[in-house]
């Protein structure tokens, strides 16, 4: 009975990985053998049909996602400063506004007519004295950090509040800015 | 091949992040057939591939180039692949009896077939869907070395496996490939044997 080549005599012939010596000895084999040279017929095809195969295509798509989860849009980065920043923004609008209202605005309340808008008149005018004592209060600060003395007053109970209030509302803005813009913003830009 | 992946990660490197878009281009293709081999459904193949790049591009200033930039990247695939099977409960790249044998696996059979049918079509065709059948566990090394042309210690390098069951996981897919092709084939021989015969 003939004896074949091994598996191992094959893939290694195939692969150009057989010393000299042992090469001599298969070459001389096959010669002879029809079996063993379809298997490396058989081997030899299947390489070469593997290496011919197209690999697996992929879109122009698949590369601007990844490069969208590295670098992030040119043109949406303005978008997502203002989303990152929309607390804030929508903060400062707020307050100039309100700020810009009063001081351009002073008699406003004063000559309405008495009714039903009395009030709402004396709340406001309760507003804009309170306006006018922080003025005063934040007055007085700045001038205290001024290196000559000034002849500040002493800071009321009404200041305290405003201080308080002043610090109230930065906690909403940055929680407003943390928790809800922020949140929108990394959604839009998922 | 290796000075075009050298300038372009240069160009990364340097601050060009776009330039990241050749090095995609470049190795997607390649890398997504490694994908499909290990995982075998294109949609998590391509979910791999796109977090591999990502890895990729954020480890590029720890790369060293003690290797190609394409072997380096294989691996990176190779790890996503190979922890996206496990999270799936596929079988693991790193079992069975690997360093034991695999010369001995299965002695040559007889291939009677005629020698056209290793040159045509449809031998290609069989022999690229049995390829694309093989077990996760062979599929990988079998593509890296036949299509990526790797030699045994590249691929050792990518999958971290030992050179020994690198070598057994090639002889295997091999033997494996061989013997499905063959069945497939004579059966197709046998086939268009018996329509001749009812065609005559």
């Amino acid at each position: 009975m003939m004896n074949h080549l091994s598996n191992n005599d094959i893939y290694s012939l195939i692969d150009g990985m057989m010393l000299n010596g042992e090469r001599s000895r298969v070459l001389a084999h096959l010669e002879g053998c029809e079996r063993c040279r379809r298997e490396i017929a058989f081997h030899r095809s299947a390489t070469r049909a593997v290496r011919e195969t197209p690999p697996v295509k992929l879109s122009s798509r698949f590369t601007e996602r990844v490069m969208t989860m590295i670098v992030p849009r040119d043109q949406a980065a303005w978008l997502r400063w203002t989303l990152n920043n929309a607390g804030n923004i929508f903060g400062m609008i707020l307050v100039l506004t309100v700020i810009g209202y009063f001081l351009t605005t002073p008699t406003l309340f004063t000559d309405q007519p008495s009714g039903s808008s009395e009030k709402l008149t004396q709340t406001f005018q309760t507003y804009q004295g309170l306006y006018g004592q922080a003025k005063t209060f934040l007055t007085d600060q700045v001038n205290r950090l001024k290196p000559t003395p000034s002849t500040a007053s002493a800071p009321t109970a009404v200041s305290g509040k405003i201080l308080a209030m002043i610090i109230l509302s930065l906690l909403v803005l940055f929680g407003l800015d943390r928790f809800v813009f922020q949140r929108i913003s990394r959604v839009r830009t998922r | 091949m290796h000075d075009r992946d050298h300038s372009i990660v240069t160009r990364v490197l340097a601050g060009e992040k776009r330039a990241y878009a050749e090095l995609v281009d470049r190795h997607k293709d390649k890398a997504m057939t490694l994908a499909m081999r290990m995982l075998k459904n294109r949609e998590d193949a391509e979910e791999a591939l796109q977090d591999a790049f990502v890895r990729a591009f954020h480890a590029l200033p720890r790369f060293e180039w003690k290797s190609s930039f394409s072997t380096w990247f294989y691996r990176i695939v190779y790890n996503v692949c190979a922890s996206a099977l496990a999270r799936k409960g596929g079988p693991s790249h790193q079992s069975l009896d690997e360093e034991t044998g695999g010369e001995n696996f299965d002695p040559p059979s007889d291939l009677l077939l005629p020698d056209a049918a290793y040159e045509s079509v449809e031998f290609s065709r069989i022999v690229r869907e049995e390829v694309d059948r093989l077990p996760s566990m062979y599929g990988p090394v079998f593509t890296l070395f036949v299509m990526q042309e790797m030699s045994y210690e590249e691929i050792v390098d990518v999958t971290g496996l030992s050179l020994s069951a690198v070598k057994v996981r090639l002889f295997r897919a091999r033997a494996l490939l061989r013997d499905t092709v063959a069945k497939r084939l004579g059966n197709e021989v046998v086939e268009l044997h018996k329509e001749g015969v009812q065609g005559s």
